[in-house]
């Protein structure tokens, strides 16, 4: 049957070549439109299998919740500097964005900036969201705002701030409440030095010191205050793919036109929106560079081997011809593709090309034998036709076999691959032949027009060297078996060796801006972006979530709304405490210094100074590095005596005549107690806060768009890329506390396990597949096995090289072994075929002409793989590795295995 | 006949020498063998700070009264050299001296839970004394081989009237001398929170004594870790040295 259709197709191109071109032309025209449908999602979520819990709830989060979907600012340069910026940026980028260089209706695309805390539901509520623990240690400060009083009760109840509270709290959290009290007084007593050294402090100078004392710093500003955060939430979220690429973009925009007012910051765009823009631009940036240069490779391979320009660019047409078709198609049968399956045109173009080289090869060689079109076109086909029609079926079927796997990752880029090869084997098949008919007519038409003969001067197109080899090898086959067989056990034990690494980051895009301002965030907030998420339908559910997760050994902290609602049991426990506040600062009554205060003034300011050098001492042995530099800055290093600090600089200022001084504390003191008092008693609100309460950047945060869901943010305690025990733990231990647990470390633990046991399966189904199609093709059970030895053996050699070469298995190119399978099986099914045609003892003529087709296709694979190293996607350059060393690898196995063989069996018949 | 009486006894006798002891035996021994009366020692204690970086303290420790007090000081690196802790009464009361500042202050009692300066060990934990024996019931698991020697597995199951200091351990013992080679403490819900090891086990002055205890904090993912570079057990106190004038010497 293939022997008739190959001499139809034969037919079909030397005598209808003309309506052979334009049923193509029609068919390309046509996949040429369908393949505009088609799109990619950067969400490493979509490769889980279809319906998987963990995806459907992540996607439920990004369409439900604006939070998880942000842009994040990050500005870098001094406080007072990245504050004016963001200050700056907030209102531009709420105004209608033009998308840049594109014509369309400016659009909305930021909904609302949150760069600064609400202050004011703090100034309303904040003692209802102190601790039961810490209400009992501060409320001292809150009895008397008078400038002595205020200093002996800070100090009273700064060294009762040495004990932790009795409920358990993580060394982050005490760290960064240590922080908090820091940087309130420093900015108090800085209040406090302009005062005594001007005479003069405006008003909103005084109250925003008092405001910092109280409530803390409102900007979200990095441990050094050299970096802070803007947080935009968009109009859209991470599942509008198109909008991630032109929202970012117009946002960038603004952002850059901001910065040019702003010499003195930098500033760039994160968060999963941005990060998901710029994978998505530079993943299509960089398979179009990969996509390129293999062609240009390719080109340049095929134009030496053949020696003639026309050879490689009818294989190069023939393929685009073919890859637009497997594009139309899968624009149908997979519309989007995931981060794994945008790869399949470089596959297709390693694969693809193939089918053309072996034609024409033979087409070639049959005319440079001699033969007529006729002749040389039906009789490259027969030669080509049956390696090209098993090898596409067998690695088609390879392919198939990764539909065998659960996730979509492996089981759709099955499918659109072994769709793509089947078209692409299809176009070689049909098209090819024709483009070989109309160049060598036209090639015969100039040459009667140069008054040349059109007769084609035969010459031999072999490649000798090799088919010698092939000789030698066919002459001493046990030498050839010894050698193969030892280094296959040398590679087998490197190949034991191999370990696999379980770091996602290091399948990430490097360099990218967005992931790089990621680890900005990541070193100056010490804050991870890999979290899991917990939904609840409700403040006390979440309330019971966010308990459970935060006794689990894996868990550092977590986050969720009930931070901001106590439950009505421990906001009834607060209001006694607060209530006593409330009287004591509203029965304070502020009396003038006199000169007679002055000495305990300063001895407060002492005790003050002593009670920061002890904090000092206990971050330094506690290793509370960020406290420990902080205490630094305000007294001073303990090692040697400080001459600038905001003690000595306010023990010098205290040195002032007393008159002078009296006057000037007085002046301090009238700037900011009635503030002080004011401000306590608005935070002493007894009101019971409830979720209506809650400001909207603070629901936002936490709820859903229609208020019905809550989220939880669970921040894990260890590093699960390096320690994949770790990310089972987490993972392991949050499934205790809900099953609909999702988020990044979660999706990527899922996939690893997933692919893992997809990529075994299909590679056990492959094998069985492909040995069952070469029982088909050669009927006869010691051809097929024949044929697959150099597999098994290349498949062997290639993970033995990579742990050789210091690689590892990855969670990306741990599918190289399945796909090996199918790849590799090619080179054993076109030897083997041409062996069978040629007869016994033909390794010469096997290897220098298929063998150099061989050859050529290995290539032109390794130029089309090698190319997705230049991807910024590392995960693509791992893969690029193993499949280069795989094909590699099976090229050599072919070449020495299998004329052996032919040694060895022919010398028995 | 009388053979075989005499075998008989002989073989009961040798079994009841031979039978394991209990949980209670197990614990009350390894409380003996914890707790010598008086204790000098010079050490290292090694912690890694929050953001990353090994930060490595010697210092100088006396314990009297099979650790009811002691009193440790730190001596290197410069920036703590004199800080020194004082605790008496098993940890309920601890006092700590400030060179810097030249002040002594109390720390209250209940930061005896806290973690003492900073590492993975709370106060308590280094208090020492009988609180094994009188605030949890123990029950022996079973036994296993760990790094080649024989241990017993005890669960210490906290008296929630007494406040044991934590709810739940589980105790490796080594058969051989009584020593707890492993102790993982437990939280609330069941989780194990903390693991100490104690390695590098010598026999000085009749005790066996761990020169290396590392104590790891599961939930921080941090860890501490104790070397005793000096250590007797042949120390007696000078009356008074516990005391808060000695803490400031």
């Amino acid at each position: 049957m293939r022997e008739r259709l190959i001499k139809q197709l034969a037919d079909l191109a030397v005598n209808k070549t003309k309506l052979m071109l334009w049923i193509m032309a029609g068919i390309t025209l046509v996949t040429m439109i369908l393949s505009g449908g088609m799109s990619m999602t950067p969400k490493w979520s979509d490769m889980l299998p279809e319906g998987d819990k963990r995806t459907l709830e992540f996607d439920r989060i990004l369409e439900e919740f604006q939070s998880a979907s942000s842009i994040i600012v990050v500005a870098q340069g001094n406080e007072a500097d990245i504050k004016a910026f963001a200050n700056d940026l907030a209102p531009r980028v709420l105004d209608s964005l033009t998308i840049p260089g594109k014509d369309k209706e400016p659009a909305i695309y930021v909904r609302r900036v949150d760069y600064k805390a609400d202050l004011d539901f703090m100034r309303e509520h904040g003692f209802m969201l102190m601790k039961e623990d810490d209400l009992k240690n501060l409320k001292d400060i809150f009895q008397d705002p008078g400038l002595t009083g205020l200093l002996t009760n800070m100090n009273n109840s700064f060294e009762k701030e040495f004990i932790q509270p009795e409920e358990s709290i993580s060394n982050r959290e005490e760290e960064d409440g240590a922080l908090v009290f820091l940087n309130g007084i420093n900015s108090w007593l800085g209040s406090m030095e302009y005062a005594l050294k001007t005479g003069n402090i405006p008003a909103p100078a005084a109250e925003a010191a008092v405001d910092k004392l109280l409530l803390g710093e409102p900007y979200f500003l990095s441990y050094d205050r050299e970096a802070l955060i803007m947080n935009l939430i968009p109009t859209f979220s991470m599942m509008d793919a198109f909008l991630i690429v032109d929202g970012t973009d117009a946002v960038q925009a603004v952002l850059s036109e901001v910065l040019e007012n702003h010499p003195n910051v930098q500033a760039g765009l994160s968060g999963a929106i941005a990060v998901g823009r710029d994978e998505m631009y530079y993943s299509s940036q960089g398979l179009e560079i990969s996509m390129g240069l293999s062609f240009f490779l390719i080109g340049a391979l095929l134009y030496m081997a053949f020696r003639m320009a026309m050879a490689p660019a009818l294989a190069l047409l023939n393929l685009i011809v073919g890859l637009i078709w497997a594009a139309g198609i899968v624009a149908v049968v997979v519309p989007v593709l995931n981060i794994m399956t945008a790869m399949f045109m470089i596959i297709l173009i390693g694969l693809g090309i193939d089918f053309s080289i072996h034609i024409i090869s033979t087409f070639t060689e049959m005319r440079a034998k001699g033969l007529s079109l006729e002749a040389a076109t039906l009789s490259g086909l027969q030669k080509s036709g049956g390696g090209v029609s098993t090898g596409a079926l067998t690695t088609s079927v390879a392919f198939l076999a990764l539909m065998i796997g659960d996730s979509r990752a492996m089981s759709e880029l099955g499918l659109v691959t072994a769709i793509g090869l089947l078209a692409v084997m299809v176009s070689s098949f049909v098209l090819l032949p024709v483009f070989l008919v109309v160049r060598e007519r036209r090639y015969a038409k100039k040459q009667i027009k140069k008054g040349l003969s059109a007769e084609v001067t035969p010459r031999d197109l072999t490649l000798k060297p090799l088919g010698r080899a092939g000789v030698i090898i066919q002459d001493n086959p046990w030498i050839s078996i010894a050698a193969v067989v030892v280094i296959t056990i040398l590679l087998g034990f490197s190949a034991r060796q191999i370990t696999f690494n379980h770091n996602m980051m290091d399948l990430e895009a490097e360099g990218l801006p967005s992931i790089m301002l990621q680890d900005t965030v990541q070193e100056k907030f010490d804050l991870s972006m890999d979290f899991a998420y917990l939904v609840s339908e409700s403040v006390e559910e979440s309330r019971t979530l966010r308990k459970k997760a935060k006794e689990l050994p894996s868990v550092a902290s977590v986050e969720d709304i009930s931070t901001f609602i106590p439950s009505p049991e421990q906001q009834s426990k607060r209001v006694p405490y607060i209530e006593e506040i409330h009287a004591l600062m509203e029965g304070a009554q502020v009396t003038p210094i006199s000169p007679q205060d002055l000495e305990l003034i300063r001895q407060e300011i002492e005790r003050l100074e002593m009670n920061i050098m002890e904090f000092q001492s206990m971050a330094f042995l506690g290793g509370q590095d960020k406290v420990y530099s902080r205490c630094t800055e305000i007294v001073g290093s303990e090692e040697e005596a400080p001459d600038n600090t905001i003690f000595t600089r306010l023990y010098g200022l205290l040195d002032q005549g007393s008159s002078v001084l009296t006057s000037k504390l007085n002046m301090f003191q009238d700037s900011y107690a009635e503030y002080f008092t004011a401000s306590v008693l608005k935070m002493a609100n007894t009101d019971p806060i409830s979720l209506e309460m809650l400001p909207e950047s603070i629901v936002d945060r936490y709820a859903s768009k229609d208020r019905s869901l809550f989220l939880t943010t669970v921040l894990p305690s260890g590093n699960m890329w390096q320690d994949k025990l770790f990310m089972d733990q987490f993972g392991t231990e949050l499934e205790t506390v809900s099953d609909r647990t999702t988020g990044m470390p979660v999706i990527m633990r899922a996939l690893l396990d997933i692919i893992g046991r997809d990529g075994r399966n299909a590679a056990y189904l492959t094998l069985v597949l492909v040995y069952l199609i070469l029982l088909l093709d050669f009927r006869s059970f010691k051809y097929a096995f024949i044929a697959m030895l150099p597999l098994a053996t290349g498949a062997v050699w290639m993970v033995g090289l990579m742990q050789l070469f210091g690689l590892q298995l990855d969670m990306m190119n741990v599918m190289a072994l399945p796909l090996i399978l199918g790849i590799g099986i090619d080179d054993g099914v076109h030897v083997v075929h041409r062996w069978r045609l040629e007869g016994p003892r033909s390794a010469n003529i096997v290897l220098s002409s298929t063998g150099k087709a061989v050859l050529l296709t290995s290539l032109t694979t390794i130029l089309a793989f090698g190319s997705m190293m230049f991807s910024p996607f590392r995960g693509y350059g791992s893969l690029s590795y193993a499949l280069i060393f795989g094909v590699g690898a099976c090229f050599f196995t072919t070449m020495i295995i299998l004329p052996a063989f032919m040694g060895l069996l022919d010398k028995k018949k | 006949m009388k053979t075989k009486l005499l075998i008989f006894i002989l073989l009961s006798i040798s079994a009841v020498f031979s039978q394991t002891p209990t949980a209670v035996d197990i614990v009350d021994r390894v409380t003996n063998v914890m707790s010598p009366e008086n204790t000098y020692s010079k050490g290292t204690q090694t912690i890694i700070t929050s953001s990353g970086k090994e930060r490595v303290f010697e210092f100088e420790s006396w314990s009297a009264g099979k650790g009811e007090s002691s009193l440790t000081r730190y001596t290197k690196p410069a920036a703590i050299r004199g800080q020194a802790f004082l605790m008496l009464n098993n940890a309920d009361d601890i006092w700590s001296y400030f060179p810097r500042t030249k002040r002594v202050r109390k720390l209250a009692s209940h930061a005896k839970k806290q973690k003492m300066q900073g590492s993975d060990f709370t106060y308590e934990d280094m208090g020492g004394g009988d609180v094994f024996q009188t605030k949890f019931t123990p029950t022996l698991l079973g036994e296993e081989t760990r790094d080649g020697d024989l241990v017993w597995q005890v669960e210490l199951i906290g008296i929630p009237d007494l406040e044991p200091p934590y709810p739940k351990i589980i105790l490796w013992v080594r058969q051989s001398d009584y020593f707890p080679v492993t102790l993982d403490y437990f939280n609330e819900s069941g989780y194990n929170t903390k693991s100490l090891v104690l390695s590098d086990i010598e026999m000085i002055e009749n005790y066996p004594t761990a020169m290396t205890m590392v104590m790891t904090d599961n939930k921080e993912r941090s860890s501490t870790t104790m070397r005793n570079l000096e250590i007797t057990y042949a120390w007696e106190p000078p009356k008074g040295f516990f005391s808060e004038r000695n803490l400031k010497k």
